[in-house]
C-alpha cells in the first residue's frame, strides 16, 4: 500500500468513525411542533381579511392588527375564530409527545446559556418538570436579563420561522 | 446605549368589554378570563382602560430620538402571543401584532421603529395563555 492509498484509507476510517461518534449522539431538538408556524399565521390573516379587518402578515410570520381601541374586544372574538379556522385548537393543552419535546428544547437551551456563561435555573427531572409546569414552570432563561444578546449566543432558543 | 425595564406578570384578570355571539362571547371570555398581561408603563402615563385589572409592573423608561428609535420587546409567554405598543404618552397605538401560537413558553421578541414610546403589552391569549416577563429596550 502506497502512503497516499493508506492517507486516503486512513481519512476515510476517520470520516466513518467521525460520523459514527455523530450518529449517536442526541440529535439536535427540533421544537417546530410546538408552535402554529407560518401556514397558520398565513390562513389567519386572510380570514381575518375575509372579515374585513386590517391586518398585514411580515416575512416573519407576525400578524400587524391595526383596529381602533373601542373594536378590539369584536377583532380578538374574529381572531379566535380564525384560529380555529386555521386549524389550531385555542384551548388545547399540552400533549404528552409536547412535554417531551419541550422539556428537550429546554434542557438544549439550559446546557448553551451554561456554556456561555449566563444562570440557569436547577434543571427539574421531566416529571416534574411536567407537575409544575402550570404553577411554576422551569424556564431555562428565566435568569437572562438580555433576551436578545442570549439569543445571540444561543440560536436555540429562537423560535421556529414558519 | 441601551435602556431597558422588565416586568414580571402574576395577574390573570381582565375586564374588557365583550361582544359578539354567544358562542364568541363564551370563548372570548374563556380566553380572557386566562388571558395574562405584563405591562411596563413610562412615567406618569396612565394605563388605558382595557389594561384595567392586569397585573402590571412599572419602570422607568425614555424611548426618544429623531427621527426615529428602534424599541425591543420582549416576553416569556405562551398561548396566542400578542404584543401592543403605545405612543409617548400613550396618545394611540404605535402597533399591535401577533406573533403566533406556542404551546409552551418561548422567548418571544418584536422590533418597532418610533420617535417616542409609551406603554408596552404583552398577552398570552387562550385557554392557555400566560406571561411570565415582558421587557422593553431603547437601542440608540
Amino acid at each position: 500500500m502506497s502512503v497516499r492509498t493508506a492517507a486516503v484509507a486512513a481519512a476515510a476510517l476517520l470520516a466513518v468513525v467521525l460520523t459514527g461518534c455523530s450518529t449517536n449522539e442526541s440529535p439536535s431538538v427540533d421544537p417546530g411542533s410546538l408552535f402554529s408556524g407560518m401556514e397558520v399565521a398565513e390562513a389567519r390573516t386572510a380570514c381575518l381579511a375575509d372579515r374585513g379587518w386590517d391586518v398585514s402578515l411580515d416575512a416573519q410570520g407576525a400578524m400587524l392588527a391595526n383596529y381602533p381601541p373601542e373594536q378590539e374586544a369584536a377583532f380578538e372574538a374574529d381572531n379566535l375564530a380564525c384560529l380555529e379556522e386555521a386549524g389550531v385548537d385555542p384551548d388545547a393543552g399540552l400533549t404528552d409527545e409536547e412535554f417531551e419535546t419541550a422539556y428537550r428544547w429546554y434542557r438544549e437551551i439550559e446546557s448553551c446559556l451554561r456554556a456561555h456563561g449566563w444562570d440557569a435555573p436547577e434543571r427539574p427531572s421531566e416529571e416534574r418538570f411536567r407537575d409544575t409546569y402550570d404553577t411554576a414552570p422551569w424556564i431555562p432563561w428565566e435568569f437572562v436579563d438580555d433576551l436578545e444578546r442570549a439569543q445571540a449566543d444561543c440560536p436555540v432558543m429562537n423560535i421556529p420561522a414558519g | 446605549m441601551e435602556h431597558q425595564n422588565q416586568a414580571t406578570a402574576t395577574d390573570t384578570r381582565l375586564t374588557s368589554k365583550r361582544r359578539g355571539t354567544p358562542l364568541r362571547r363564551a370563548r372570548l371570555g374563556a380566553a380572557a378570563a386566562s388571558a395574562a398581561a405584563a405591562l411596563l408603563l413610562t412615567a406618569v402615563a396612565p394605563a388605558p382602560a382595557h389594561a384595567v385589572g392586569m397585573k402590571s409592573v412599572t419602570g422607568v423608561i425614555e424611548c426618544r430620538s429623531w427621527p426615529a428609535i428602534w424599541v425591543g420587546t420582549s416576553a416569556t409567554a405562551r398561548g396566542d402571543v400578542k404584543f401592543q405598543l403605545n405612543r409617548k404618552d400613550n396618545l394611540g397605538t404605535i402597533g399591535t401584532v401577533y406573533l403566533g401560537k406556542s404551546s409552551t413558553y418561548a422567548p418571544w421578541g418584536y422590533k418597532w421603529i418610533t420617535s417616542g414610546a409609551g406603554n408596552f403589552y404583552a398577552y398570552g391569549l387562550t385557554a392557555s395563555g400566560n406571561v411570565t416577563k415582558a421587557a422593553r429596550y431603547c437601542q440608540a
